[in-house]
């Protein structure tokens, strides 16, 4: 079969996270469990494809999108029950430890730090912390989940900018670091390159080891599989050899953050 | 299976071969002429094709019932063209009728065009884009020279030691003559640019003047100045081949350095650097719109053509005046007399013997008088006095100046027919939609920026019953009761050049091996033009006092918007943007701020800005960056979403009717986020 | 097996192959030589094009979800496009679409014995095939065939003696001789990421994409959809290749894009396969309309 020619499913219901994100539960036609981290390529026919993180697996594939361009700008305006094509899952994931994990996300980066927490949740693993930044409480996603998940484990929020209600933290994510439990751990950093750049320095500044920084890189895609050559970065392709990177495999490479 | 054929964007007139399959294009190959592309093509002539096989070609004749377009049979809509335009031209006179031809339109296609407007609709309402971009060469060099055209030929360029490059951004808009001019000046040529922005060319520049938009005679006119003070004029050439140089000597005698330094904003030294270093070699100037597209645009290129006799640098290897030409055909559909105030092979309307030739080959009256040109046309349309217009394979609602006049003008026609080959901004006013053949489907000639006349070749399939151009206005002609008996355009050509001095004895056969350079004499090409004499007999000084642009900086509008074309896209996009990675390399309308300027007004990289004129006012993304000096913004056109000529100025050069796009004034404000 | 066929008899072989296949080869058209379609056996001619036969199997433009797939045979390869082919395999061969051509598609290698301009193939691996379908070597009168596969073995083909496989090694030989030999010294590893050359060629590149799509190996392709999915060659030297929604971009600037694509031939690609994405076809320093040369990268590293 050909390996880029999406299955036909549908949008078995969506809803709106935030004013630009909204999120899409998909029925899997594919019926393979993905492992945190991995993505897959939705497609409009007619329309085109854009790569999206998945963000849970149970009842259907959970993915949330943030609208950013043409496609995205498309999703936003589907309906229930209309039909979606997707194939996947694709790339490498974070790594699955009984380490301590603790997952740093900026912005839409959270919907795969969620794949990489219910899996450890439901392995009965809570050595998690989540550290999460977004521009303002308005953009804030899974606001639900976020305080039954604060039961279970520590979860740290913070803000660019506030409002009048908003009572927690206020600035970028690596003002929060001072929280981290346990510099032994696995690092999973995922949000904005500027945001990755400088968690990175930081972690860096607190003697973290490379090899227990993971990131989730983002580079254009267009195939998803290796083929087409638009990810790269180095002599990786990130739909393949990623989107999750150890640090140490990447770190010197000179375009890695822009 | 295999053809020969042209790139159908710029004036360079790349050879490219095409295999195809007649419905989808297989491969696209340079051809290795080192005349013309030297087996090389820039990014539209590599992916610019695909258009042509697009499915949203035009395929059926529409016509408009209810603000909706409807499929209808060719008979039906050649008679409602007819009986429609026959109306108009009964009931208010044949000037209440407007064409306009196309520069993107083979040779063959605007000649019948024109012939049409003048044998069976008797006026000479007929136009097209050469108007807005190079109406000011034609009558520039016209009258210093006698021709108007490129005097040498792209090959040439390899035998001159200077390259004076003057309000053309050569690498992005002529890439392929831009390349060429990047080897020979690695190879140890000189180049002197003058542009206000660093563009490309500027790497390689030995001197850059950085004149302010719209003060370019008076820059040239002072090169002139210290050429004469310096004595480094060619007195023996002025001698024999020219008139009127103590006038000319005289006028540019008021632009000493200094003086023009503080009119163009260049320092006096560099000035006469580049006066000594151009006067002192082989040179060729180029130029582009940033010469012609001013109120004083025909002045503009006079001053240029002045600065090649004073200094011998035109008629002779590796020398003369390049005008570069934008359309792949503009220079045909002007060499056809798809002019108002032209016929076919430059021939006036008023020029009483010239009018005979035509009048006796077509059995008809022509009126002595100019006709309205493209620029007046939308104005006459305004004021009722054009109640009919005929458009082929031109958008004016984006490519010409204050478009919400142009919308306004094309509602208020009484009937509007547009043949094309895509659904245009333009076609959306229409009562009845012709759709065209391509470039693509076509065999014909286009004539590029050195008067090369070639052959184009069809290599696919014509769209459902879309019609060559040509054959469309021969059903009208029939149908008004004028039998053409063109079987071919072949046929027509014989027509062309037996009438186009230019063209005279061409016929295809003598085309087939890469076609040949106008005044054609026994099938062989000129390459150098006005050798032994201009084409006028003695060359003719013209010169003129600086003015400045009705339009320029002040207090209330303190920026000069100059507006222009970028590598990816093409005039109005109706091609480009539906070419995927063109569209992806240049999708949004942007505006150049220079970084100081930006951080002045607080503006940030990206951020969405108003620029604000006295004709209109439009939203669009400020691009931060030192490619344009302070006090000057630059926007391409190309783009329906920010449409920039929604806020250019139509001051008209009064001789040749060429709007000032280059030089409006505009003051920017940041849209309170 | 190896078989000789004379020149007047390699038309009429031509001739029966296109009795029984469409067959493809380099054709004059004008004054240029293009692989087309070959009407007959005078049609064909044994040059090296401007383009290499890569669009047969790769098309520049394609629908994405094809099923239509031709049997063609392809006369007049290069080494340098068919080992291009090998390569490609490594990268494309889990698409479908070049993996069915690939399929159907028979590339007949025939020998240089005469270097080309711009070609710098012995720096790698030379005109000779270890492994083809046909390989035919012009030794004077005839042509020298080797082949395994018998399917395209004619009546018209004469027994070759060991003879004439010395003269055609000879003729291959002398392109040896006459073509410059780059130094590939663990070039991979020396090349760095940083090289004044990236910034000289930004000065002049014009971004016509032309060194990517000339070249034999380049693969990289966009894919966009207009009522069918569409993928078309892309080309690194591009902004848009790598833009992200939001116009940010890894390689903003143009020295960079160029620094990826040579830095992709002759470092990531090996890093990867351990050979380098480069055949010497010398295709791209041909097409390239200002100058820019790999060698020169080369020579910056192994002067
Ligand atoms: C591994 C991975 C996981 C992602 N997960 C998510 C997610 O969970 N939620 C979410 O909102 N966004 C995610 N993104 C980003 C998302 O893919 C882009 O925002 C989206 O492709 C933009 O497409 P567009 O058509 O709207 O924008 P346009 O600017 O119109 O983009 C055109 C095309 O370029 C490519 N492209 C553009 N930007 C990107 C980009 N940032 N990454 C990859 N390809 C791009 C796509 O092929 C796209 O169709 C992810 C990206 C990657 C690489
Ligand atoms: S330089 Fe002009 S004619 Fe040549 S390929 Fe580019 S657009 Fe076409
Ligand atoms: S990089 Fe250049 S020389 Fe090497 S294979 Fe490609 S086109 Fe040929
Ligand atoms: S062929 Fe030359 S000019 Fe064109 S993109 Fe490649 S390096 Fe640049
Ligand atoms: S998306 Fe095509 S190679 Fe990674």
């Amino acid at each position: 079969m050909n390996p880029m020619l999406p299955l036909k499913s549908k949008i078995l219901d969506l809803w709106d996270e935030t004013d630009d994100i909204k999120s899409f539960l998909i029925e899997d036609v594919i019926n393979k469990k993905p492992l945190p981290g991995q993505f897959y390529e939705l497609s409009l026919s007619g329309l085109g494809e854009v790569p999206i993180s998945f963000a849970s697996w149970e009842d259907g594939l959970l993915f949330s999108i943030k609208r950013a361009g043409k496609i995205t700008e498309y999703l936003h305006r589907m309906k229930k029950n209309d039909e979606i094509g997707i194939r996947g899952p694709y790339g490498k994931g974070f790594p699955i430890t009984d380490k301590f994990k603790v997952l740093i996300a900026g912005g839409i980066g959270l919907p795969p730090a969620r794949s990489v927490i219910e899996h450890s949740l439901s392995n009965s693993d809570n050595k998690i912390q989540l550290l999460y930044g977004a521009r303002s409480p308005r953009d804030l996603v899974y606001k639900e989940l976020l305080n039954e998940w604060k039961k279970k484990f520590d979860v740290k929020i913070t803000v660019d900018v506030a409002d009048d209600n908003w009572s927690g933290h206020v600035g970028v994510v690596t003002k929060i670091f001072n929280y981290i439990k346990n510099t032994d751990s696995f690092f999973y950093i995922i949000g904005p390159t500027i945001m990755m750049k400088f968690a990175v320095m930081e972690l860096k500044k607190m003697n973290v080891p490379d090899e227990n920084i993971f990131l989730s890189m983002e580079r254009r895609m267009k195939c998803g599989i290796g083929i087409c050559g638009h990810c790269n970065i180095g002599k990786y392709y990130v739909c393949k050899d990623g989107p999750v990177f150890n640090y140490s495999l990447i770190k010197d490479i000179p375009e890695l953050f822009f | 299976m295999e053809e020969k054929t042209v790139c159908p964007y710029c004036g360079v007139g790349c050879n490219v071969i095409v295999i195809s399959d007649r419905k989808r294009i297989l491969n696209i190959v340079p051809s290795k002429r080192e005349d013309i592309n030297y087996g090389t093509l820039c990014i539209k002539g590599w992916k610019g094709f695909y258009y042509v096989q697009n499915d949203k070609r035009l395929k059926k004749p529409l016509k408009k019932v209810n603000d909706n377009f409807v499929e209808i049979s060719w008979e039906e809509a050649i008679d409602l063209v007819v009986k429609n335009l026959k109306n108009i031209m009964d009931k208010y006179g044949p000037g209440a009728l407007a064409f306009q031809a196309s520069a993107k339109c083979t040779n063959e296609d605007n000649y019948l065009m024109q012939k049409l407007a003048r044998q069976v609709f008797h006026t000479n309402n007929v136009d097209h884009c050469a108007r807005s971009c190079h109406a000011s060469t034609i009558e520039g060099l016209i009258s210093t020279f006698g021709s108007g055209a490129m005097t040498t030929s792209i090959r040439d360029i390899n035998n001159a030691d200077l390259y004076f490059v003057i309000g053309s951004n050569t690498t992005e808009q002529h890439p392929i003559i831009g390349s060429r001019i990047i080897n020979n000046v690695r190879n140890g040529k000189k180049l002197i640019v003058a542009d206000p922005r660093k563009i490309q060319l500027t790497n390689f520049a030995n001197i850059h003047l950085r004149h302010i938009p719209g003060t370019d005679l008076a820059l040239l006119n002072s090169i002139a100045y210290v050429i004469i003070d310096k004595g480094l004029y060619d007195k023996k050439f002025i001698e024999e081949r020219t008139d009127g140089f103590e006038e000319f000597k005289q006028i540019v005698e008021f632009y000493d350095p200094d003086r023009a330094s503080r009119i163009t904003g260049v320092e006096p030294e560099l000035i006469e650097k580049a006066a000594v270093m151009y006067a002192s070699s082989k040179s060729i100037i180029f130029y582009a719109m940033g010469i012609t597209q001013h109120t004083q645009g025909t002045e503009n290129v006079q001053a240029i053509a002045n600065l090649a006799m004073l200094t011998g640098n035109v008629g002779k290897s590796g020398t003369g005046v390049a005008p570069l030409r934008g359309h792949n055909n503009v220079q045909g559909s002007s060499d056809m007399g798809a002019l108002c105030d032209f016929l076919p092979g430059y021939r006036r309307v008023y020029d009483d013997q010239g009018r005979a030739i035509f009048e006796n080959a077509w059995n008809c009256k022509i009126s002595s008088k100019p006709g309205v040109s493209l620029t007046e046309m939308f104005e006459y349309a305004l004021d009722g006095k054009i109640k009919g217009m005929y458009i082929m394979g031109e958008n004016p609602v984006l490519s010409e100046p204050e478009n919400d006049k142009i919308k306004m003008a094309l509602s208020k026609l009484d009937f509007l027919v547009v043949q094309d080959i895509f659904m245009t901004e333009t076609a959306e006013y229409a009562d009845v939609i012709l759709p065209a053949y391509s470039f693509a489907e076509k065999l014909g000639t286009f004539t590029n920026t050195e008067r090369r006349i070639q052959l184009i070749r069809p290599f696919m399939d014509p769209p459902g019953n879309a019609r060559n151009d040509w054959e469309i206005f021969q059903l009208i002609a029939g149908k008004m009761g004028y039998t053409w008996e063109y079987k071919n355009s072949e046929d027509i050509m014989n027509e062309i050049s037996s009438l186009v001095p230019q063209y005279k004895g061409v016929n295809y056969k003598c085309l087939e091996n890469g076609g040949v350079q106008w005044p054609v004499i026994n099938c062989q090409s000129t390459e150098i033009m006005h050798k032994e004499k201009f084409t006028i007999g003695k060359g003719k000084f013209k010169p003129a006092y600086w003015e400045k642009p009705l339009e320029f900086y002040d207090e209330e509008y303190p920026f000069i918007l100059t507006t222009g074309r970028i590598y990816y896209q093409f005039h109005t996009g109706t091609m480009t943007r539906k070419i995927n990675i063109l569209e992806r390399e240049a999708p949004e309308a942007f505006v150049e701020i220079n970084t100081d300027d930006a951080k002045s007004l607080g503006i940030r990289n990206n951020e969405v800005i108003k620029l604000i004129s006295r004709h209109g006012s439009l939203d669009v993304k400020a691009r931060v960056t030192d490619i344009v000096p302070r006090g000057i913004v630059f926007m391409p056109f190309h783009y329906y979403e920010a449409s920039v000529n929604k806020i250019t100025n139509s001051n008209l050069d009064p001789t040749a009717k060429i709007p000032e796009l280059k030089v409006t004034a505009v003051r920017i404000e940041r849209c309170s986020a | 097996m190896m078989f000789k066929i004379s020149k007047k008899n390699f038309q009429n072989y031509v001739d029966f192959l296109i009795g029984k296949y469409e067959v493809w080869g380099p054709k004059k058209i004008g004054s240029d030589y293009v692989f087309s379609k070959l009407n007959n056996g005078q049609e064909f001619e044994d040059v090296r094009t401007v383009l290499s036969p890569k669009d047969l199997i790769y098309p520049p433009n394609e629908k994405l979800f094809e099923d239509n797939f031709k049997e063609i045979i392809v006369l007049g390869v290069k080494s340098c496009d068919y080992r291009a082919f090998k390569m490609l395999d490594d990268v494309l061969g889990i698409d479908s679409n070049y993996s069915m051509r690939r399929r159907v598609v028979h590339m007949f290698n025939f020998v240089c014995t005469e270097p080309c301009k711009f070609g710098f193939c012995t720096t790698f691996y030379g005109p000779r095939l270890e492994e083809y379908e046909m390989q035919f070597t012009d030794i004077g009168d005839y042509y020298l065939i080797e082949t395994n596969d018998l399917r395209f073995v004619n009546d018209l083909f004469e027994k070759a003696s060991d003879d004439d496989l010395k003269i055609a090694l000879e003729k291959s030989k002398n392109v040896y001789k006459k073509m410059q030999k780059l130094n590939m010294d663990k070039l991979s590893e020396k090349i760095g990421w940083e090289n004044p050359l990236w910034k000289e060629f930004s000065q002049r590149c014009i971004s016509c994409g032309a060194c990517n799509f000339a070249c034999p190996t380049c693969f990289c392709f966009d894919v966009y959809d207009e009522n069918d999915r569409y993928r078309e060659w892309d080309s690194c030297i591009l902004a848009g290749f790598s833009k992200l929604a939001g116009n940010a971009n890894p390689r903003p600037t143009l020295d960079l894009r160029l620094r990826q694509r040579f830095l992709h031939k002759l470092k990531f690609h090996y890093e990867n396969f351990n050979y380098y994405l480069c055949t010497g076809c010398g295709r791209c320093i041909e097409i390239c309309p200002v100058n820019i040369d790999i060698r020169d990268v080369i020579r910056s590293v192994n002067p």
